[in-house]
């Protein structure tokens, strides 16, 4: 007997391979593993019969016997598991042990999760029952997988359910609770054991179709992707909010690469399959043509193709067709958000590609602005084998989090450890668990056991120890006081009672004493590494890049060592001759200078072209000119290195792109310049990531030009009309011209990008030392 | 309305930013963090003029605007205070009257406004001893084992004023108490030295425009002080 682990067990899921409901089939859906030392050993979906479990009454049948009631019993088991509100928290269930032989034999089709691509559930209607249709990522494995159906009225499971959550929230007045129906269990199991990406509601972010989508999750028919990649997350976006009205778009037309017209035939492969699937059962297309004679308002967008698309493919007109006349109104509300939505994004594309002086695809400008793919738990989780070794690649990785960043503080906590490189990429859990053990164990007997307990660290005086101590509970005092864990001083953080509020405000005394643990493990952490880095010893600033990563992990070693490794490229910030910090504003003048010349002369006459109104910029970036959250967000982007390791001066550039027109018209002198600069407010920092992606994609490819081009007339000086064939053909022309128009280059005459420059295209931290010792 | 850049500098937490904060909203704020380059803020205050027997239009109110930068007081910036205090009118010097070595680095700063600044005349320098909250009102040094109590003596600290003709005052951010006279006590001199400015130039020439651009070419401040945009 070969045993197994069930996973998940519903009963009474039935096939319907004919139209006669007499000719529906029972049976169990079953997620199984077989047990093995293999890690990669990978969940099975598998659909069995009820009746392949009763067939013969032999003896040998026993077993079969057994696991049908095994099944049964383990129908009810899992229900109870299901709780209806949360499907972010992950419920236990229970495993039990199955003879996974058995479950073989009678099964009609199994599938590893792995090679699932999809999983559509359609909720049950008046007159359907509601059904799953799984894609699998090999084409052929499809026809083996039927539609499956929930039959909700006779599953004991489903309708103890149902009975529990009528019980606990029945509320009749709430008209936007969803029906519960056997699907939901299946769907929130499934979560816990891969990640399950919807693709329906990409668009919930939008506050504009905020009631739509959420109707869509209602009622909708909702598509999951199983472990989707990052690509087949854009591509499923693109499909459905933008793919249509990319024809209507005039930027795009002379654009379209190669490589554009296959990815799009490839998202029409998978939408086609699913709307096969949809087809089967929903007739929506009538829905435009009877509402078309009631809706003035209508019939104008319905000559809109991209509306019009949408409007076939939507769910939800098969429930409101119902009442003609709400669905007329809603339809229109709907149709004009579409409309706006669609003239929305067109605007985006234009405007940036028009900012970018049309050096970026259509392509990249897509991939840049779509951010709505935030990494999950349960991503992140599907992302780790058994062993706890990520099993995709870094640069897949470091995408997903460039381009999306953590969806939350659980997840954050994960990553940031290993952003921050204090564990490996590559290292397993076995790892990682003997590497904290070494970490904790160094923390304390080379750094923190060097000057608790009033010590003075060996190698220092006492006066200059206790002038650095001074500074830094100084500065801990005053660090970020509005955030929960550091507001109150007292010994819990928390503010207890009316007596804690007094300790509170003892404050009165300048030399109070930090009582709240949290300000207390700051203050350990930065008098560590002031034993641990002594030559720079402690900085103003340096506060404000411990404090989000203290707050996100709540570790003091955690905390101590990812902060040791984020110093590391933080260090030439705070150098005593401001020489790391003075490179970063040369870099960016003359990236500045290449990039943005226009604002660039005005700063020049403003006597501003040092740049040093984005001092405190750089030094703690961004750390006080963004919320917390946003400040998470954006550093989790750059700790990426995904196209360089000065990712920040990207993002500054792009502060003062998009600042450009105001400086140049209005500002005249050296202090207004710095007193704008000083108080920007309310900056939309998603916007200022995408247009620093953008620039960077831009510089790289002047860059690459200018190699390219300086190449050839050292090669073959004597004929500069061959310029053009260096790199793709379709690029060459439009950049040539640009660089003209920026007066970058005298097509004849060498221009070349300084080596300064060039570091902004290599990923790898640039480091430098505090020399001075004390 | 007549406007002028002043600076604040001075060591690390002695309470420059809640000074400002005082002056100009009039509010304290126990957890202020720590300022990283510097801070903009600005105050409109009136003054009156001081020669009102001349003329009664005189009389009126005299509206002057500070344009106030505030520093980070840490040592390892103090090379980037140049960018904030050129063309400044005046400074406000702080230290904390219970902190005994922020007066010795309030001296420093003394010293090298003194010797950078092209018109040392004309910069007003006011050296301010902060947090006199801190010293119980019936003690003095060290009387209390909570308090640090005073650690700068107030006629050290006036001496050294007087010696270097700077303006003195001991204030508390958090209760209020003085901050006020320390901005209008400053306005009132720089008003005192535009009008004798303004007869100096008015010998010199009869022309308005002259008499601006003479003053620009004295300092070339950005925001010129002769400049009246009310």
């Amino acid at each position: 007997m070969s045993s197994g682990v069930l996973l998940y067990c519903k009963s009474k899921v039935y096939i319907h391979p004919t139209n006669r409901t007499s000719e529906n089939v029972p049976g169990f859906l079953i997620v199984y593993k077989k047990l093995s030392t293999d890690p990669d050993s990978n969940s099975i979906i598998t659909w069995c019969r009820e009746d392949a479990f009763q067939t013969s009454p032999s003896s040998r049948s026993n077993n079969k016997k057994n696991i049908l009631s095994q099944l049964l019993e383990a129908d009810l088991e899992f229900a109870a598991k299901y709780q209806p509100t949360s499907t972010s928290t992950k419920n236990s269930y229970p495993t039990i042990r199955i003879d996974t032989s058995q479950l073989l034999l009678c099964s009609d089709w199994q599938i590893f999760i792995s090679s699932v691509y999809s999983i559509q559930f359609r909720v049950p209607s008046s007159w359907w029952f509601g059904s799953i249709v799984i894609n699998s990522k090999a084409k052929n494995i499809d026809d083996n997988i039927p539609v499956l159906f929930f039959h909700d009225d006779v599953c004991p499971s489903t309708k103890r359910i149902q009975k529990k959550m009528m019980m606990e929230n029945f509320d009749p007045f709430n008209k936007d609770q969803d029906l519960y129906w056997g699907g939901d269990d299946f769907k929130q199991f499934l979560t816990t054991i891969c990640d399950l990406q919807s693709v329906n509601n990409a668009s919930s972010d939008d506050a504009s179709s905020d009631i739509l989508s959420s109707k869509n999750n209602a009622r909708g028919n909702n598509i999951y992707l199983v472990n989707p990649t990052l690509e087949d997350l854009r591509n499923f976006k693109s499909n459905i909010q933008n793919l249509d009205k990319k024809p209507a778009s005039p930027t795009s037309k002379n654009k379209s690469t190669g490589v554009y017209d296959s990815l799009n035939k490839q998202k029409w492969t998978i939408l086609g399959k699913i709307a096969d699937y949809t087809a089967k059962l929903t007739t929506p297309s009538y829905v435009p043509n009877l509402l078309s004679s009631y809706s003035p308002v209508l019939e104008k967008f319905l000559n809109d193709k991209y509306v019009n698309n949408l409007l076939k493919s939507s769910p939800q007109l098969q429930q409101a067709s119902d009442d003609f006349e709400s669905a007329r109104v809603y339809l229109a509300k709907w149709a004009l958000n579409v409309k706006q939505e669609a003239e929305k994004y067109r605007n985006v594309y234009e405007n940036l590609s028009n900012d970018m002086d049309n050096m970026v695809t259509d392509e990249e400008i897509h991939v840049a602005l779509e951010r709505s793919h935030p990494l999950t738990l349960a991503k992140w989780e599907s992302m780790f084998d058994e062993q706890g070794r990520l099993n995709v690649t870094v640069h897949e990785t470091k995408d997903f989090i460039f381009h999306g960043g953590c969806e939350n503080n659980e997840v954050r906590r994960q990553v940031w450890l290993f952003l921050l490189g204090v564990y490996p990429w590559d290292s397993s859990k076995d790892e990682r668990e003997q590497l904290l053990k070494s970490l904790e164990s160094i923390y304390f007997s080379s750094y923190k056991n060097l000057w608790f307990g009033d010590q003075v660290p060996s190698d220092m005086t006492k006066e200059h120890w206790k002038d650095e101590v001074f500074k830094i509970d100084k500065d801990v005092k005053r660090n970020d006081r509005h955030l929960n864990i550091y507001k109150h001083n007292t010994e819990t953080g928390k503010l207890v009672n009316s007596d804690d509020q007094e300790m509170d405000s003892e404050v009165d005394d300048s030399n109070w004493v930090i009582i709240n643990p949290h300000l207390n493990t700051l203050k350990s952490i930065l008098m560590s590494y002031n034993v641990y880095n002594p030559d720079l010893g402690y900085c103003q600033g340096m506060t404000d890049l411990l404090s989000p990563i203290y707050y996100i992990l709540q570790d003091e070693v955690l905390s101590f060592w990812a902060f040791v490794n984020f110093m590391d490229r933080m260090e030439r910030n705070f150098l005593t001759d401001q020489s790391g910090i003075k490179e970063q504003m040369l870099t960016l003048a003359e990236l500045t200078q290449l990039m943005l010349p226009d604002l660039m002369k005005h700063l020049t006459e403003c006597d501003s072209s040092n740049l040093f109104f984005c001092f405190r910029m750089i030094l703690v970036w961004f750390k006080r000119d963004f919320q917390d959250e946003q400040i998470w967000k954006i550093w989790e982007i750059f700790w990426t290195d995904y196209y360089s390791s000065q990712f920040q001066l990207f993002f500054m550039l792009a502060i003062l792109q998009k600042n450009s027109l105001p400086v140049i018209n209005n500002l005249k002198s050296f202090d207004d310049i710095l007193k704008y600069f000083n108080d920007l407010k309310d900056l939309d920092w998603e916007d200022l990531m995408v247009r620093a992606e953008l620039l960077f994609i831009k510089f790289q490819k002047i860059v690459a030009f200018v190699d390219g081009q300086n190449s050839l007339i050292s090669d073959a000086p004597a004929n500069p009309n061959t310029t053009g064939t260096g790199t793709g053909a379709e690029a060459n022309i439009p950049i040539e011209d640009k660089l003209t128009k920026l007066s970058l280059h005298d097509p004849k005459k060498e221009f070349i990008i300084s080596d300064r420059l060039r570091t902004l295209l290599s990923k790898r931290i640039i480091i430098q030392r505090e020399k001075k010792s004390f | 309305m007549l406007q002028y850049k002043l600076v604040l500098l001075g060591d690390s937490s002695v309470g420059k930013s809640s000074i400002v904060q005082r002056f100009v909203k009039d509010s304290f704020d126990e957890q202020r963090e720590s300022t990283i380059g510097a801070a903009f803020l600005s105050q409109t205050i009136k003054i009156k003029s001081p020669n009102k027997d001349n003329d009664q239009e005189n009389d009126e109110d005299i509206a002057i605007k500070f344009e106030i930068w505030d520093t980070a007081g840490q040592e390892r910036y103090r090379s980037l205070a140049p960018m904030y205090y050129r063309n400044a009118n005046a400074a406000v010097v702080v230290y904390d009257v219970t902190a005994k070595d922020s007066l010795n680095k309030a001296i420093t700063w003394v010293d090298e406004l003194k010797s950078k600044v092209d018109d040392e005349k004309k910069l007003v320098i006011s050296l301010v001893g902060n947090k006199i909250d801190l010293i119980s009102s019936t003690n003095d040094i060290n009387e209390s084992a909570n308090s640090p109590g005073r650690q700068v003596d107030l006629l050290d600290a006036e001496n050294f004023a007087k010696e270097h003709n700077l303006l003195f005052h001991e204030v508390s951010a958090k209760t209020g108490k003085g901050v006020r006279d320390v901005f209008y006590e400053i306005a009132t001199l720089l008003y005192k030295q535009k009008l004798e400015d303004d007869a100096l130039n008015k010998k010199d020439t009869n022309e308005n425009e002259d008499r601006s651009i003479n003053v620009a070419l004295s300092r070339p401040s950005t925001n010129d002080p002769t400049s009246c945009c009310s």
